[in-house]
């Protein structure tokens, strides 16, 4: 893998992940529907 | 006569952030989208579908998660009901609305017998039926045998297929008739964390492939990601890329279908549907290009090496699925496993899909013809299993292709067009913005508000437009289809646009009907 693609994977791996994390941090720091 | 029964609802705030996370995470995640970022310009494709995630994925995902929510506060779950609630004095917008059970139907009727393919083949590997065949021309007669497209040594018709369709269909019905809660919501709080483990599983499998063939160092695993990963800039310049990109956060995150509107209709008043329009499309987002990204491009590279995987990229949903991984797999310690990992991930992700394509027409009879939920799922189920039998027996024929182009890919452009205009300016980027925040724990960036009123249907009429110039002569004289097929297509085509009058006829008898009882 060149350096362009470690760059483009990394940036999207860990903006993604980022991301999906800070969500479910949310979700679960809040109440249930009901 | 008032409405007599209380309408369903999620149970709680994960249920309904994982059934719309299921229904977006589907085949499409682990098989199209490899193979179009792939042979799209590699790591270089992702910025096109970052941006179109940022300009059209996201807030068509927010739009159509506020709409659901607006529409089942006045007791509508589907598009038809929630249009003329943003728009009550336009008589003719509620006709656009039928999209949004049309689309999913059509989807449902081809999607659930794709479906059936994958609990078969995860059964197939278990039992070790397909784990030794170790080249593409017997895993393509197999499974020409499997469709009944020929008959070989393999199978002698399609009974199996119709077996496992049977059996998927009966699954996917009995799961509605238990409802919101009971049914889907069950469904999918167990089948997403199960298909997050199996990617895991497969993830990993391949990440440990390291350089399998020593006379052949440099079919390796670093180079499988390189082949999916490094980037080719120039693919930047050619719309088709862009196209591509745009297409595929369609398809990824299902919206312009109806379905998420639906769900949305479910919640109450006050809950939060910025969050869980995020978290839902984050979910969504590993399963694609974190999960979906390692597995079938970089493990096929290793076994195919670097020219191969060209032709193996483009070869198709199907080959890349059903003929591909499983030789892949094949070459490996515990093939029968591992196969039946891959091929029940699939699964997992197909059903959760295939109910949330089911639930507009469901929740239609149930809110405008105020039928109760298990005779609308009884009606469903044996219009729908009538209509499966089409694409079924004529698969050769080219009928699942036309399903899937107006049901699962020019009707969504239209449907979201519509949405977006209704929500940003018939309903009023004002009140819009009002709406997405009630009960919302954070706030969307400011530009959001622009994005959505100008950016993102000018990005609509883009590709409609493009579709219009580069396409639609070709689609419409059927240009692409063989001449033994025209016919079949055709017919498929006139069977649609009966479907479309007789949804459009069942909107005006129901509005009549409101009509006679006020």
């Amino acid at each position: 893998m060149t350096i362009g693609g470690w760059i483009l994977a990394i940036f999207f791996w860990g903006l993604i992940l980022s991301v999906a994390i800070f969500c479910f941090k949310k979700v679960f720091a809040k109440k249930q529907l009901k | 006569m008032a409405r007599l029964k209380k309408r369903d609802s999620w149970g709680t705030r994960l249920g309904v952030i994982m059934a719309v996370a299921g229904s977006a995470v589907g085949l499409g995640n682990f098989l199209r989208f490899p193979a179009k970022a792939a042979s799209n310009g590699g790591g270089a494709f992702m910025i096109p579908y970052l941006v179109s995630l940022l300009l059209l994925g996201l807030p068509l995902m927010w739009i159509e998660w506020t709409l659901g929510r607006y529409g089942g506060g006045y007791e509508h779950g589907t598009a038809p009901g929630i249009f003329h609630s943003i728009w009550r004095k336009n008589r003719f917008i509620k006709y656009f609305g039928v999209i949004g059970i049309f689309g999913p139907i059509v989807i449902f009727i081809y999607y659930t017998y794709i479906e059936s393919w994958t609990l078969a083949y995860s059964f197939f590997s278990l039992v070790g039926k397909s784990t030794h065949l170790f080249d593409q021309a017997s895993m393509q007669s197999f499974l020409r045998g499997f469709q009944g497209l020929e008959k070989n040594q393999y199978f002698t018709g399609i009974g199996t297929a119709y077996l496992f369709f049977l059996v998927t269909f009966l699954l996917n019905v009995g799961v509605l008739y238990y409802g919101i809660k009971g049914g889907i919501e069950r469904l999918c709080k167990v089948a997403m964390p199960l298909l997050f483990i199996s990617a895991v599983v497969l993830c990993i499998r391949v990440l440990t492939l390291g350089t399998p063939d020593l006379t052949r160092p440099t079919w390796n695993i670093n180079n499988g990601f390189g082949f999916f990963w490094n980037p080719d800039f120039s693919a930047l310049l050619s719309a088709k890329v862009w196209l591509e990109a745009a297409g595929q956060i369609f398809f990824t995150l299902s919206v312009g279908i109806g379905v998420i509107l639906t769900y949305a209709s479910y919640l109450s008043k006050g809950d939060d549907v910025v969050l869980s329009g995020l978290t839902a499309t984050g979910i969504n987002e590993v399963a694609e290009v974190i999960l979906g990204g390692s597995i079938v491009i970089p493990a096929a590279f290793i076994f195919f090496g670097p020219v191969d995987i060209k032709a193996i990229a483009q070869s198709g949903v199907f080959n890349l699925g059903f003929v591909t991984m499983p030789l892949v797999l094949n070459k490996l310690p515990l093939a029968e496993l591992l196969g039946f990992f891959w091929f029940f991930l699939l699964f997992l992700a197909g059903i959760t899909s295939s109910v949330s394509l089911a639930q507009p027409a469901i929740t239609f009879l149930e809110d405008e013809f105020n039928i109760d939920r298990k005779k609308a799922v009884g009606i469903f189920g044996v219009v729908t299993f009538i209509l499966c039998q089409f694409p079924i027996f004529f698969l050769k024929n080219g009928v699942v292709d036309e399903l899937d182009f107006w049901g699962g890919t020019f009707f969504l452009v239209i449907f979201a067009t519509v949405e977006v205009i209704l929500f940003a300016w018939i309903f009023g980027m004002e009140n819009a913005w009002d709406e997405i925040h009630k009960g919302a724990d954070m706030t969307i960036p400011r530009i959001y508000k622009y994005i959505i009123k100008y950016i993102t249907p000018l990005f609509l009429f883009f590709i409609l437009g493009m579709w219009l110039w580069q396409q639609w002569f070709a689609v419409i004289v059927m240009k692409n289809v063989s001449e033994e097929n025209r016919l079949y297509v055709l017919g498929t085509r006139v069977g649609l646009l009966v479907m479309f009058l007789v949804l459009a006829i069942m909107v005006k008898i129901a509005w009549g009907r409101k009509r006679a009882r006020r």
